[in-house]
């Protein structure tokens, strides 16, 4: 099996000496590229990340490399969705390696635009977060069943989903999805059912106590309640420390992207005092 | 080493699904499942089996790692409690976590009260060390080890008790009768072997299980209106 592209991309973000938040590029290897950051209110620094591809490719091996420093505050998101194309007999699958480091008292949200497995791609995704003390992290992803508006549904080889948030050398969160539709039928009641799209939203500030997050899992599930309908269901759980995770299900990829934005405003404000902002795209 | 005949008897004993851990409290999220009409009768045992491919499978591993630790080793305390910090990060469904959390501690701690202490110094350090943090699967592993009862067939066990839990539990959300539940857990056994062997090719570090609506339903089941059972 042959490779195809080592795209690499390293960001700094830096408290500056005014407060806002500045970017530096370290590495920069195409297909992976940023052009510039945006300052938000606030002090935070916006990034859209861009695959010059125009897709990730069969055999493709990427690594985003994501470090906040103390006190910096950086948002990072995608150009588009992440379409993930067909994989060639001869390419071996496309591999997205992401260690992002949030340091302490540094806040990260990430929030890419979904990943839409082609028919016939191949992808794992491994992604490492650490989080210092009193660092913050909102980050979703979202996963469509293909090419949605001509029907593709579930029709990709292969999508491994490795997430892996700690705290002190202590995990938080781990997760590992393997999704083989054609060996193992995702309309299982076990995996996705009738439904075609999900999301995870990890929600995390570090040294909350039990009891914070116990009223803020009550707080974000009667929101759940209140978006929860036929097309789609939500549910929150507290982590075994230092945060929340959602997570959601639907028919269709707006109900998720709304959703999404109404428990990231709701979390933002308990937890910050302050509202979210979103990234310069319509949702 | 205890006779085959012991051995055997004590693996019955501790891998009925009527041991007193409180099994029978807890649906690990079926509950929410029936009520949503997701799991019906007809489609049990498809769904059975495909618990038994996902989280059977990632719970055999974990149950295979614990049983091979040894209580006499300098590493086994921190290897311990990595293992089940690991899971717990794991099961992200806070009650799921819970409900798995409170039927490790009350079967290791109901097997430290069975057996010889002079032949389960393991458990007994496990128990004063951090009773909190004792995983269902890993406690059983342990367990076993301490025992001597062959890995495979120690984890076949542990899929079969906790299977006979969940079909136990669909007794009373669905029109089960005890003749069909029996024989559903008969017909599951092929797919509890499988799960036992795919297990034995897999790390913690590589298992992986697609657990989206069961982990949904369960972060869900504390909003129902009427609940039978803990998780």
């Amino acid at each position: 099996m042959k490779a195809r592209l080592n795209g690499r991309l390293a960001l700094v973000f830096d408290c500056g000496a005014s407060g806002q938040t500045v970017l530096h590029v370290r590495e920069q290897q195409p297909p992976l590229k940023v052009i510039r950051a945006f300052d938000l209110p606030g002090g935070a620094a916006l990034v859209h990340l861009h695959n010059i591809s125009g897709g990730v490719l069969g055999g493709d091996q990427l690594e985003l490399d994501v470090r906040v420093h103390s006190g910096a505050r950086a948002q990072i998101t995608t150009a588009g969705a992440t379409r993930l194309y067909r994989r060639a007999a001869d390419r071996s699958a496309a591999t997205q390696r992401t260690v992002i480091h949030v340091e302490a008292d540094a806040q990260l949200e990430m929030l890419p635009d979904a990943l839409i497995p082609f028919a016939g791609s191949a992808y794992q995704q491994q992604t490492t977060v650490t989080l210092g003390m009193d660092a913050g992290l909102f980050w979703w992803e979202s996963v469509a069943p293909g090419r949605d508006a001509r029907g593709e549904h579930f029709a990709y080889e292969r999508l491994s989903l490795n997430t892996e948030i700690s705290v002190e050398g202590q995990p938080v969160a781990l997760e590992a999805i393997c999704l083989e539709p054609q060996r193992r039928p995702l309309s299982s009641g076990f995996r996705l059912g009738r439904f075609t799209h999900f999301a995870t939203f990890y929600i995390c500030r570090v040294g909350l106590s039990t009891s914070c997050w116990a009223a803020l899992e009550v707080e974000m599930m009667t929101l759940a309640t209140a978006l929860n309908s036929p097309q789609t269901q939500w549910g929150v759980s507290t982590l075994v420390a230092h945060g929340l995770i959602v997570r959601g299900v639907s028919l269709g990829s707006h109900p998720l992207n709304s959703g999404l934005f109404a428990f990231w405003d709701a979390a933002s404000r308990a937890l910050y005092n302050r509202p979210a902002i979103a990234p310069r795209k319509v949702y | 080493m205890l006779p085959d005949q012991m051995l055997w008897l004590h693996l019955l004993q501790l891998s009925d699904s009527a041991i007193p851990i409180g099994t029978t409290a807890h649906s690990f999220g079926l509950e929410t499942l029936v009520e949503d009409g997701v799991l019906t009768v007809p489609g049990l045992a498809d769904f059975l089996r495909d618990y038994l491919a996902e989280t059977g499978t990632l719970e055999a591993v974990y149950c295979r790692v614990a049983h091979a630790l040894q209580a006499d080793s300098a590493a086994f305390l921190s290897d311990w409690t990595r293992l089940n910090a690991r899971l717990s990060a794991i099961r992200t469904a806070r009650e799921a976590r819970t409900a798995s959390l409170t039927l490790g501690r009350r079967f290791v701690q109901l097997a430290a009260d069975l057996i010889d202490p002079a032949l389960s110094p393991g458990l007994q350090r496990v128990l004063t060390a951090d009773k909190a943090n004792i995983h269902h699967t890993t406690g059983f592993g342990l367990v076993m080890g301490v025992l001597a009862v062959p890995v495979d067939l120690a984890v076949c066990a542990y899929l079969q008790q906790t299977l006979a839990g969940l079909i136990s539990a669909c007794q009373r959300l669905l029109p089960l009768g005890q003749s069909g539940a029996s024989k559903l857990l008969w017909s599951l056994k092929p797919a509890i072997i499988e799960a036992s062997a795919r297990s034995a090719d897999r790390t913690v570090e590589d298992v992986t299980a697609t657990t989206m609506l069961p982990d949904l339903a369960s972060m869900r089941h504390p909003t129902l209106m009427t609940r039978l059972f803990i998780s």
